[in-house]
């Protein structure tokens, strides 16, 4: 497959939330070790992103977080005030080795850097201890985080009883992914209820826990 | 020259005025922007990057990521509805397919919704 395929692309939006006004939504994709920190996209021409079929030319590709973080995602207009990084289920070794510096990186752009702990895997809920599970980076995250780089933001212990089954465990499709929209969307009110540094994330925060989806995060 | 400039119409003269000042100035004002940046103090390298004027949030991850990023989409874009991955949207998440658009993004989310909806 080639490296730059319509899979690589990043995406940009912007919301428009009722008493925020405008919030630019950023996604990079980062799937562990694979070069997929790449996009057809550059930071001063979203207007490209567009939705069709057309299959473009890749315009820019980093083999490392720290790299992309400092050469595209500072370059982001407008700056980002919030950053959320996450690894998930991807091997990360080289990730983890330079974890400090992309850390470092992310926290010149924005005193609002988030690590996202690794959600639980269907195969490691055995036992009868709560849903966070931390991965070995996510640990060395948290130590990172404790010295001021980022605050580190762990998975939801407990969900409301409409997300799990009778094991008290949440739906998978797979041994990674949930199977429910409305875990994410709870995840989501979860993740911008720790992530409260300004007045319009307070009130975005607000709206996703007051919505039906996040009743109990 | 005055002569036949006083026998003109005094509309025809204010037109011609106006036209003269608005040609001007459309092509001066490139010139305006050059000068203001040669003359403008140094900047850093970052200086395309403009000062934070609103929330902008910027998701890495993978796909789990993803699915929150298009859950958040989803939440203010359809805020009546609940937002659902069944096996169609989850394809067409899975594989990407759904450009974002500054603006009009949330169209991409619609149509992996219209697709979960059709199928629920």
């Amino acid at each position: 497959m080639s490296p730059f395929t319509p899979m690589c692309e990043n995406r940009f939006c912007t919301l428009d939330v009722g008493g925020i006004g405008s919030i630019l939504l950023t996604y990079l994709q980062l799937f562990g070790e694979t070069e997929s920190m790449h996009g057809m996209v550059l930071p001063n021409e979203t207007h490209l992103a567009t939705i069709d079929t057309v299959q473009r030319a890749g315009k820019w590709s980093y083999l490392t977080v720290s790299q992309c973080m400092n050469d595209f995602v500072s370059r982001l207009s407008p700056r980002p005030t919030q950053i959320f990084i996450g690894t998930g289920a991807w091997p990360h070794a080289r990730i983890m080795f330079e974890l400090k510096d992309t850390l470092i990186a992310a926290s010149r752009l924005t005193r609002h850097v988030y690590w996202k702990e690794t959600p639980p895997f269907q195969n490691s809920l055995t036992g009868g201890k709560g849903l966070s599970r931390p991965q070995d980076i996510d640990e060395r995250a948290l130590e990172y985080c404790a010295s001021g780089l980022c605050k580190y933001i762990p998975f939801p212990d407990i969900l409301p009883r409409s997300l799990v089954n009778e094991d008290g465990k949440p739906d998978y499709w797979d041994n990674f992914h949930f199977s429910s929209g409305q875990l994410y969307s709870l995840w989501n009110a979860h993740i911008s209820a720790h992530a409260e540094g300004s007045t319009a994330m307070n009130r975005l925060s607000r709206q996703l826990t007051t919505g039906d989806d996040g009743k109990a995060a | 020259m005055l002569n036949r400039i006083n026998r003109m119409p005094r509309y025809i003269i204010y037109v011609a005025i106006c036209w003269v000042v608005s040609t001007l100035s459309f092509r001066l004002l490139p010139l305006g922007l050059v000068f203001t940046r040669v003359f403008s103090p140094a900047t850093s390298e970052h200086d395309d990057v403009s000062a934070p004027t609103a929330e902008h949030l910027v998701f890495i991850g993978d796909s789990l990521t993803r699915y929150q990023f298009f859950a958040l989409l989803y939440k203010f874009s359809h805020p009546a509805n609940k937002f659902q991955i069944t096996s169609s949207a989850r394809r067409s998440l899975g594989r990407g397919r759904l450009f974002m658009k500054t603006r009009q993004g949330y169209l991409g989310i619609h149509a992996a919704v219209t697709v979960s909806d059709r199928t629920m």
